[in-house]
């Protein structure tokens, strides 16, 4: 299965990342091969498998819904890139 | 010093005889990470080691021997994709340069309690991703057996530090071999426990359903010591398993069997040896080495017999599709919102995104988060993840089978040994698919990381290279699961008849 | 001309009334200072993993017991990436192929008193996004929006109907009664303007006796009733115009403007709307047994249902009296204290007066002020009934007591028979002071004399009217239309 430039593209898009020539000349190869190995999966007998997302089939454990004190605001947002009036701050959001 | 390249076992007998204070102790590696030319720690911050070892010393004053923790005032580097309040956590990218954790990882607290000394990060692949320590943005990881060469990865930083004698001990995470591979390419020795065993609270996520966080030291008592500060069950984690904490050193030095003498310390135990892992694709070697280990462990009174994994090819693209899909997902949150890098080229939102992310993650990050993406989209999901999934069940029922006629199973980390910077793994495999090279050599590690496995790597042997360097050859175990402690057990017992642990590298060596 | 059909589907987003959030530890309370009511989980901090809130599964059994849907013995939380500021992790932990509750119906009156009962596809839980502000905002710099993620982790339920309502009323209805039943359970605190229940409306039009669906548009984000009536009419004769005039309906989202009365097309969230969604491997699979589920239904109130059911049987109320009265558990607490203060009258009567005095006087004054609720109206249970006596024994006209409700609701400490003394609004039943006023009437309207006795009955209520006034209300209407017969008849 190959992977095309405009679905290459899509991927990108789709991860919020920019494509560059140098992407398409280096890292969409990548991706193709790994595809394509990721196709020899289909070789295995996996009929009436069912597909282990967590190696011990664990089961959910719930926390008590009690509300704890949280670390400071000052704390949380240290690393914020812009901040402003205890936001965070980012371009324009378009609705 | 005299001490640099003692396990932690002496360096609790220097401390505790008075022979060197805990200060002291940290000084000395301090001095060794400051301006060290392997590239091993990121981040350092002597006052704040320091001030723990004061606080450590004043504990140790006050505590009677028989009642001090093992690890206290023992110092260790942490791997930096554990996130700790007082040095920056960057996870070995550019996106989380600077970066100040709120709170310490859950296992880091854990060593804190016991008494362990920080002193600093170690240097890893960007995000965990790779094998080689390449691909941290901020600097390469070099051998200590020859500078020349990778030290693995993607834990390289904490595996260069124990093998070079910049720390006793460190932290690392292995998701599909991060802390075996490099342990076995720089010698020392170093365990990947059972998924759940030590809690991914504040471990910078990679693939959830894989990363495991573990000691790597230069022996197996050491690591056996480490990780039962480490380990306990999380309630902040919905994956760390609900088990009564154990002590993982407790099975140490005794008999593993009934059968067991003093000679034969492991006579009854049986060992499997997986045909796949010992095909022609390990080097000679590699291959020698092993086949010296298995030796010596027969001598011991082992059982060796042959075992069938048959889905162990199928495991790495299974690895490459689910890993890179739940890193696809992990790594949306930087955005360059909240916290990390924000390009200062941005216009608008969608420019903030892209050109922040473009701009901080490397390539093999970028490459991972869109083979994932796609294996994810509408359309290919069943076919890859799903199905991925599905080879996983069959990849842990293979070893499920396999531990119906052995104890443990033996087999090589990686198929060669230590390859230069900028080269790529010289595999039969690879002939076909030079691109995936890099993750071809990850084919028996990977087993044990999608099965949810305790794992190890111990120092084997050598290979001696044209150049005069010896490169280390590590013996991999895994077990079934919950076994650690026993494994650990069957590793030191290894340590008591070999010394490749006790090796260390000849620093008077070629550096590039 | 087609006759067209509206398709209706609601999908409303209730949050539920926990003390914590969704995944993790941080309050719900709603109106603190921007992000101090985050938790780094809520920030997704590198290393922050989320941790289930039992409290929401708990909310969600019962509404699923409630609404008689199937609880799922295994669920799975699943993510939903995508990008956007407002969602901290680039992902939304929702649910996807195995929802906590699948199925179940909530059956309501209309508003002329028929019944329907909407089939639910779902209801799943997943976690509520943050806020953006934009420029306008004190201290905010142009062009910039602030991200608040207070509200970001706090739990939701998302119930989903089938497409299976055909006008914005019945919507509407439904929307009041979902609002009505989850406020019931106390599992939502109900508020519309805080944002606690949210509705998104997938509309779409097909002529009337198509079987195939038409192209749908979403309308998102509509936190009152009315509006989300305005603009499931609005929606649907925009799309009937544009069909009619030859263009084609765009399946897009939609957001309703409620000044300009319309519907308009918003600015896509994500591209392509690939949600790449997978189980998340940090969250297990959730299993919910038997026994929690039993231990919930022993826990649960009765239901609006069954409590609609028994004002039927027992008092003999139509379907739509039940409907109203039933409400809410305040609003029934109000009618049964009220029916309790009331013993000497009979009990359907009593029932059906209490009842309508609940549909109209109070709810109106209700409505007029904002945010209260029976449990806080002035004119409390006792109070009412004691106007409901005087009402009853006849000392007091219908139009008098009326008048006393108002006042009593301005000051509920007056008492009634005390109202009724110091302004002398005691009925007049006398006959003799009656006929006078009849006397005078008839002999004033000739006009109205013939059309009666001309056979337009139109003409005696007109005069009963006109004996009203001279009485200043106070006259027994009854008594006067009596009166006024028997004289015009002689």
């Amino acid at each position: 299965m190959s992977l095309s430039k405009d679905q290459f593209d899509k991927l990108a898009r789709l991860s919020r990342l920019s494509v560059t020539a140098e992407d398409h000349d280096r890292i969409l190869p990548a991706i193709d091969a790994m595809v394509t190995w990721a196709d020899t999966l289909r070789q295995a007998p996996t009929q009436g498998l069912e597909p282990m997302a967590n190696p011990h089939d664990m089961v959910l454990r719930l926390r008590e819904d009690l509300a704890q004190p949280l670390p400071s605001r000052e704390a949380l947002m240290r690393n914020a890139p812009q901040m402003a009036e205890g936001f965070f701050i980012v371009p324009r959001v378009v609705e | 010093m005299e001490f640099r390249f003692s396990p932690l076992s002496e360096l609790r007998r220097a401390l505790d005889s008075g022979m060197v204070s805990v200060e002291e102790l940290a000084q000395d590696y301090l001095a060794a990470l400051k301006n060290e030319p392997f590239g091993a720690s990121l981040a350092v911050a002597p006052e704040l080691t320091l001030k723990q070892a004061r606080y450590c010393q004043n504990l140790l004053e006050k505590t009677p021997p028989d009642q001090r923790s093992p690890l206290l005032g023992l110092p260790v580097i942490h791997k930096d994709v554990f996130v700790t309040t007082g040095w920056p956590t960057t996870a070995g990218s550019k996106i989380l340069e600077n970066y100040q954790s709120p709170f310490n990882a859950q296992a880091v607290d854990q060593l804190e309690s016991a008494g362990m000394v920080c002193l600093g990060k170690a240097n890893c692949d960007e995000f965990a991703m790779g094998s080689t320590n390449e691909h941290s943005a901020y600097k390469p990881a070099r051998n200590p057996w020859d500078t020349r060469r990778i030290p693995g990865g993607s834990s390289g930083g904490s595996a260069v530090a124990v093998a070079a004698g910049l720390a006793p001990a460190a932290t690392g995470t292995d998701t599909g071999g991060s802390i075996r591979q490099p342990a076995a390419m720089c010698g020392i020795t170093g365990i990947k426990p059972t998924y759940g065993r030590v809690s991914r609270w504040g471990l910078v996520a990679y693939a959830s359903s894989l990363d495991q966080a573990g000691p790597m030291a230069r022996t197996a008592q050491d690591c056996a010591w480490m990780l039962s500060a480490m380990a306990g069950f999380d309630p902040k984690d919905s994956t760390s398993l609900n088990e009564p904490s154990e002590d993982f050193a407790r099975l140490l030095g005794k008999p593993m069997t009934d059968a067991a003498s003093t000679e034969q310390p492991l006579r009854g135990l049986r060992l499997g040896m997986p045909s796949q892992y010992f095909s022609n694709q390990i080097s000679p070697a590699v291959a020698k080495a092993l086949e010296a280990a298995l030796q010596v462990l027969r001598g011991l009174g082992a059982e060796t017999l042959e075992v069938d994994l048959p889905r162990t090819e199928l495991s790495l693209p299974a690895y490459y599709v689910i890993a890179p899909a739940e890193a696809s997902s992990n790594l949306s949150r930087f955005d360059g919102v909240r916290y990390g890098h924000r390009s200062e080229k941005a216009t608008d939102l969608e420019s903030l995104y892209c050109l922040s992310r473009t701009e901080a993650f490397g390539p093999e990050v970028r490459r991972r988060i869109l083979l994932g993406s796609y294996v994810l989209s509408h359309g290919y999901y069943d076919a890859y993840y799903l199905q991925a999934q599905k080879v996983r069940r069959l990849v842990a029922m293979d070893f499920d089978r396999a531990f119906e006629h052995c104890d443990f199973i033996v087999g090589p980390v990686s198929p060669v040994t230590a390859w230069r910077l900028g080269d790529s793994p010289a595999l039969e495999a690879a002939k076909d698919n030079p691109l995936l090279a890099e993750y071809l050599s990850d084919v028996f590690t990977l087993g044990a990381s999608l099965s949810g496995l305790p794992a190890m790597s111990m120092p084997c042997g050598f290979e001696s290279t044209a150049g005069g360097h010896r490169l280390p050859v590590g013996l991999q175990l895994i077990g079934p699961r919950f076994e650690e402690a026993k494994m650990l057990a069957l590793a030191d017992h290894f340590q008591l008849a070999t010394n490749f642990h006790e090796q260390t590298p000849d620093f008077s060596g070629a550096q590039s | 001309m087609t006759t067209w059909e509206i398709v209706v589907g609601l999908e409303t987003h209730v949050q539920l009334k926990t003390r914590s959030k969704m995944f993790s530890p941080a309050p719900t309370a709603f109106g603190a200072k921007p992000n101090t009511q985050a938790h780094p989980i809520d920030l997704a901090l590198p290393g922050v993993l989320p941790s289930p809130n039992l409290g929401a599964i708990d909310c969600a059994i019962r509404f699923g017991l409630a609404v008689g849907g199937e609880i799922a013995r295994r669920s799975v939380f699943a993510r939903k990436n995508y990008f956007y500021p407002d969602l901290p992790k680039g992902y939304q932990i929702s649910q996807f192929e195995l929802p906590v509750v699948a199925g179940g119906s909530l059956s309501f009156c209309l508003s002329d008193g028929s019944e329907r009962t909407v089939q639910l596809t779902r209801a799943h839980l997943e976690e509520d996004a943050g806020k953006s502000v934009h420029e306008g905002l004190a201290g905010l710099a142009p062009q910039t929006s602030g991200i608040d993620l207070n509200r970001a982790g706090t739990p939701l339920l998302e119930i989903v109907t089938e497409p299976v309502m055909r006008s914005a009323q019945e919507a509407a209805a439904y929307a009041r009664a979902l609002h009505g039943l989850v406020t019931w359970m106390d599992i939502c605190d109900g508020n519309l303007q805080e944002g606690s229940f949210r509705c998104d409306a997938n509309v779409s039009v097909r002529p009337k006796g198509s079987e195939a669906f038409g192209t749908r548009c979403e309308i998102k984000n509509i936190n009152s009733f009315r509006f989300l009536e305005r603009a499931i009419e609005y929606e649907a004769a925009r799309q009937i115009e544009l069909i009619e005039s030859g263009g084609q309906v765009r399946q897009e989202t939609r957001l309703f403007d409620p000044d300009r009365d319309e519907t308009r097309s918003m600015r896509s969230k994500e591209d392509a709307h690939d949600y790449r969604y997978f189980p998340d491997p940090d969250l297990p699979t959730l299993l919910i047994d038997e026994k929690t589920i039993d231990q919930v239904r022993q826990s649960m109130p009765i239901l609006p249902k069954q409590a609609r059911l028994k004002l039927m049987e027992q008092f003999g109320l139509s379907a739509q009296d039940a409907d109203l009265v039933a409400a809410s558990r305040e609003a029934l607490s109000f009618f049964q204290k009220t029916v309790e203060a009331l013993p000497g009258l009979e009990p359907t009567k009593t029932a059906k007066l209490v009842a309508n005095w609940m549909a109209a006087d109070l709810s109106t004054f209700l409505n007029r002020s904002e945010g209260l609720g029976y449990g806080e109206a002035p004119v409390t249970p006792l109070l009412l009934a004691s106007l409901l006596q005087r009402l009853g024994d006849g000392t007091i006209s219908s139009k008098i007591a009326r008048e006393l409700f108002a006042q009593l609701w301005q000051d509920p400490k007056q008492t009634v028979d005390g109202l009724i003394e110091s302004q002398g609004l005691r009925q007049v039943q006398d006959t003799g002071q009656i006929d006078g006023w009849v006397a005078e009437v008839i002999s004033a309207n000739p006009k109205m004399v013939d059309e009666y006795k001309a056979g337009k009955d139109k003409a005696l209520n007109a005069m009963v009217g006109q004996v009203m006034k001279k009485s200043q209300g106070k006259a027994n209407p009854s008594a006067v239309t009596q009166a006024l017969k028997s004289k015009l008849d002689a």
